[in-house]
C-alpha cells in the first residue's frame, strides 16, 4: 500500500472531511443556463445577503474543519469573488493550512484580483467556459462580455504562475463547437481541461437547467467522439467484479456547505444535515443520521438493491445527488444513470475487437 | 541548524500520517510516521539535533540512525521547497 491511500484510508476510516465545498454566496454576476442554485425563472443578485455565512462564522468554522482534518477547501458560489471579504476568509483559510481551490466565471479577475491571488497562492483557480467564442459563451453565461474576460483572466493567472483549470459543460448550445473550445483550453496553456454533460436540477427543483442537456443522439456522438479523449474500449467487467465499484465518496470524505451554512454531503446531494449557524459542524458530521449512515455504510454498486441486477452496471456512473434530486432517493436508479450507462454500453460493444468477426461467423 | 516548514504549505496530521501540499506544484507528499513528527517539529525554535533526539526517544532507533534520518529527512523537505533553513 503506498503512503498515499494510507493515509486516504485512515482518513476514510475516521470520517475526515478531506475536500469541503463551501459555497461562499448565491449572489452572482451571470445568470448561466444551467446553473443548479437559481433557476431561470429567479433573478440574481449582485450583492450577498445579509443571511450569507460572516467572516467571524467562517473562522470558527474553519477552525473546527482544521481540527477535524480537512485538508482541501473549494470556494464557489454563486461567484465567490463577489463577496467584499473574499480574500480575508481566503487569507484566513490559508493561515490554517487548508489546500485552496477557487470556482470562478472569471468576470472579475482585473490585474490587481490576480496579484492577490497570486499571494493566496491556492492550489488552484477553476473557470467556466462554454464556448470558443463571445457569441456562444455569453449566451450560456447571460453575461455580455464574459467570454472576453475569462480569456483575459487565464491569462492573467498564468502569468502569475497559477495553476488554472477549465472546466466545460457540454449542453446543446456548445455542442457544435466542441474541437475549438478543447484547442482554445490546450493554446491557452491550463493545467486542466475538464467535460461534463450530465446537469443537475435546481436545488429549488426546478427542470429548467436540464433543458440545456444533450438529447440522446448528441450524448451518443459526443461519447464516441475524441473530445476530451477517445472513447476506450474497455472488457465488460464480470458481474461481480461490478457489484465491487465504488459508490461516490458523498458524505465521507466530501462535504458542502451552502451560503446560509447548510452542511449537505456534497453540493448535489442537497440534504441537510443541520445549519452551522445553529449547531457545530463536528456535532452534524457526527451526530447520528440516517442518510450519514447510510452513505458510510453502503460502499459499492452490490450494496445499492436497485443496482444489483442492472445489465448496464459495470458501465454505470451513477451520482447520488442527481438521483436524490430526480426520484427523492439518493439509492434509487435515476433516468440520467440508464440513458448514460446504456449509451456507454451500446458503444462499447461497436468497438469491441472481435466485434467484425463475431458478424462474419 | 534550524529548519522550519514553510508557513504557506498545506498539510495535516491524521492519526500519526502526514499530507503535505505544495500550492505551487500542486504535488502531494504523504509522510510517514517518523516523516509526519519531524515535519511537526520543524517549527524553527528547535534545532535538527534535538528533533533527533525527540526521535530517537519515540521511534526507538539509536542517536547516529536518527540523526542521519532526520538530516536527510530535512535536505528533502528543503529541496522539495516545503521547508527552509532560517
Ligand atoms: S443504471 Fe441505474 S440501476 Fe443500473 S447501475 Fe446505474 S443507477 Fe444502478
Amino acid at each position: 500500500m503506498t503512503l498515499l491511500n494510507d493515509f486516504y484510508i485512515r482518513a476514510e476510516k475516521l470520517k475526515v472531511p478531506l475536500n469541503v465545498l463551501i459555497e461562499l454566496t448565491q449572489a452572482c454576476n451571470a445568470s448561466c443556463l444551467h446553473c443548479y442554485i437559481k433557476s431561470a425563472k429567479e433573478k440574481f443578485t449582485l450583492s450577498p445577503d445579509n443571511n450569507e455565512l460572516t467572516l467571524k462564522q467562517y473562522k470558527e468554522l474553519f477552525e473546527e474543519l482544521a481540527g477535524l482534518g480537512a485538508l482541501n477547501l473549494i470556494f464557489t458560489g454563486g461567484e465567490a469573488l463577489l463577496r467584499k471579504d473574499f480574500f480575508e476568509i481566503a487569507f484566513l483559510a490559508k493561515e490554517m493550512h487548508f489546500a485552496l481551490s477557487i470556482f470562478s466565471n472569471g468576470i472579475l479577475i482585473d490585474e490587481n484580483i490576480s496579484d492577490k491571488l497570486s499571494d493566496l497562492q491556492p492550489v488552484s483557480v477553476y473557470f467556466s467556459l462554454y464556448g470558443k467564442d463571445s457569441l456562444v459563451h455569453d449566451r450560456i453565461t447571460g453575461a455580455d462580455g464574459s467570454f472576453l474576460k475569462v480569456c483575459q483572466a487565464i491569462k492573467l493567472l498564468k502569468e502569475r504562475g497559477i495553476a488554472v483549470g477549465l472546466k466545460t459543460m457540454v449542453m446543446r448550445d456548445n455542442f457544435p463547437q466542441l474541437k475549438e473550445i478543447y484547442s482554445l483550453g490546450k493554446e491557452s496553456g491550463v493545467n486542466t481541461h475538464d467535460f461534463g454533460e450530465e446537469i443537475t436540477r435546481c436545488i429549488d427543483g426546478s427542470c429548467s437547467p436540464q433543458l440545456a442537456q444533450l438529447d440522446e443522439k448528441q450524448l451518443y456522438e459526443y461519447y464516441r467522439g475524441n473530445i476530451p479523449g477517445p472513447f476506450e474500449y474497455r472488457e465488460e467487467l464480470s458481474k461481480e467484479e461490478a457489484m465491487k465499484k465504488q459508490l461516490c465518496a458523498a458524505g465521507t470524505f466530501g462535504a458542502c456547505i451552502s451560503a446560509y451554512g447548510d452542511i449537505y454531503p456534497c453540493a448535489e446531494l442537497r440534504v441537510s444535515l443541520g445549519n452551522i449557524k445553529r449547531e457545530s459542524f463536528s456535532q452534524c458530521w457526527k451526530a447520528k443520521n440516517d442518510i450519514l449512515e447510510e452513505l458510510r455504510l453502503l460502499n459499492t454498486y452490490g450494496d445499492l438493491e436497485a443496482c444489483r441486477e442492472c445489465r448496464n452496471i459495470a458501465f454505470c456512473r451513477r451520482c447520488p445527488g442527481r438521483a436524490f434530486s430526480e426520484t427523492g432517493d439518493w439509492k434509487s436508479c435515476y433516468p440520467g444513470a440508464i440513458l448514460r450507462s446504456r449509451v456507454t454500453r451500446m458503444i462499447n460493444s461497436e468497438l469491441e475487437p472481435n466485434r467484425k468477426e463475431q458478424i462474419c461467423v | 541548524m534550524e529548519i522550519f516548514r514553510k508557513k504557506d504549505i498545506p498539510w495535516r496530521i491524521i492519526d500519526g500520517k502526514a499530507l503535505l501540499v505544495n500550492p505551487k506544484t500542486s504535488l502531494l507528499y504523504p509522510l510517514n510516521e517518523t516523516g509526519a513528527r519531524i515535519w511537526e517539529l520543524l517549527d524553527g525554535k528547535i534545532e535538527t539535533n534535538s528533533i533527533a533526539a525527540v526521535i530517537m526517544d519515540e521511534f526507538d532507533v539509536n542517536k547516529d540512525e536518527a540523526r542521519r534520518d532526520v538530516q536527510e529527512f530535512v535536505n528533502s523537505l528543503t529541496e522539495a521547497g516545503l521547508a527552509q533553513k532560517l
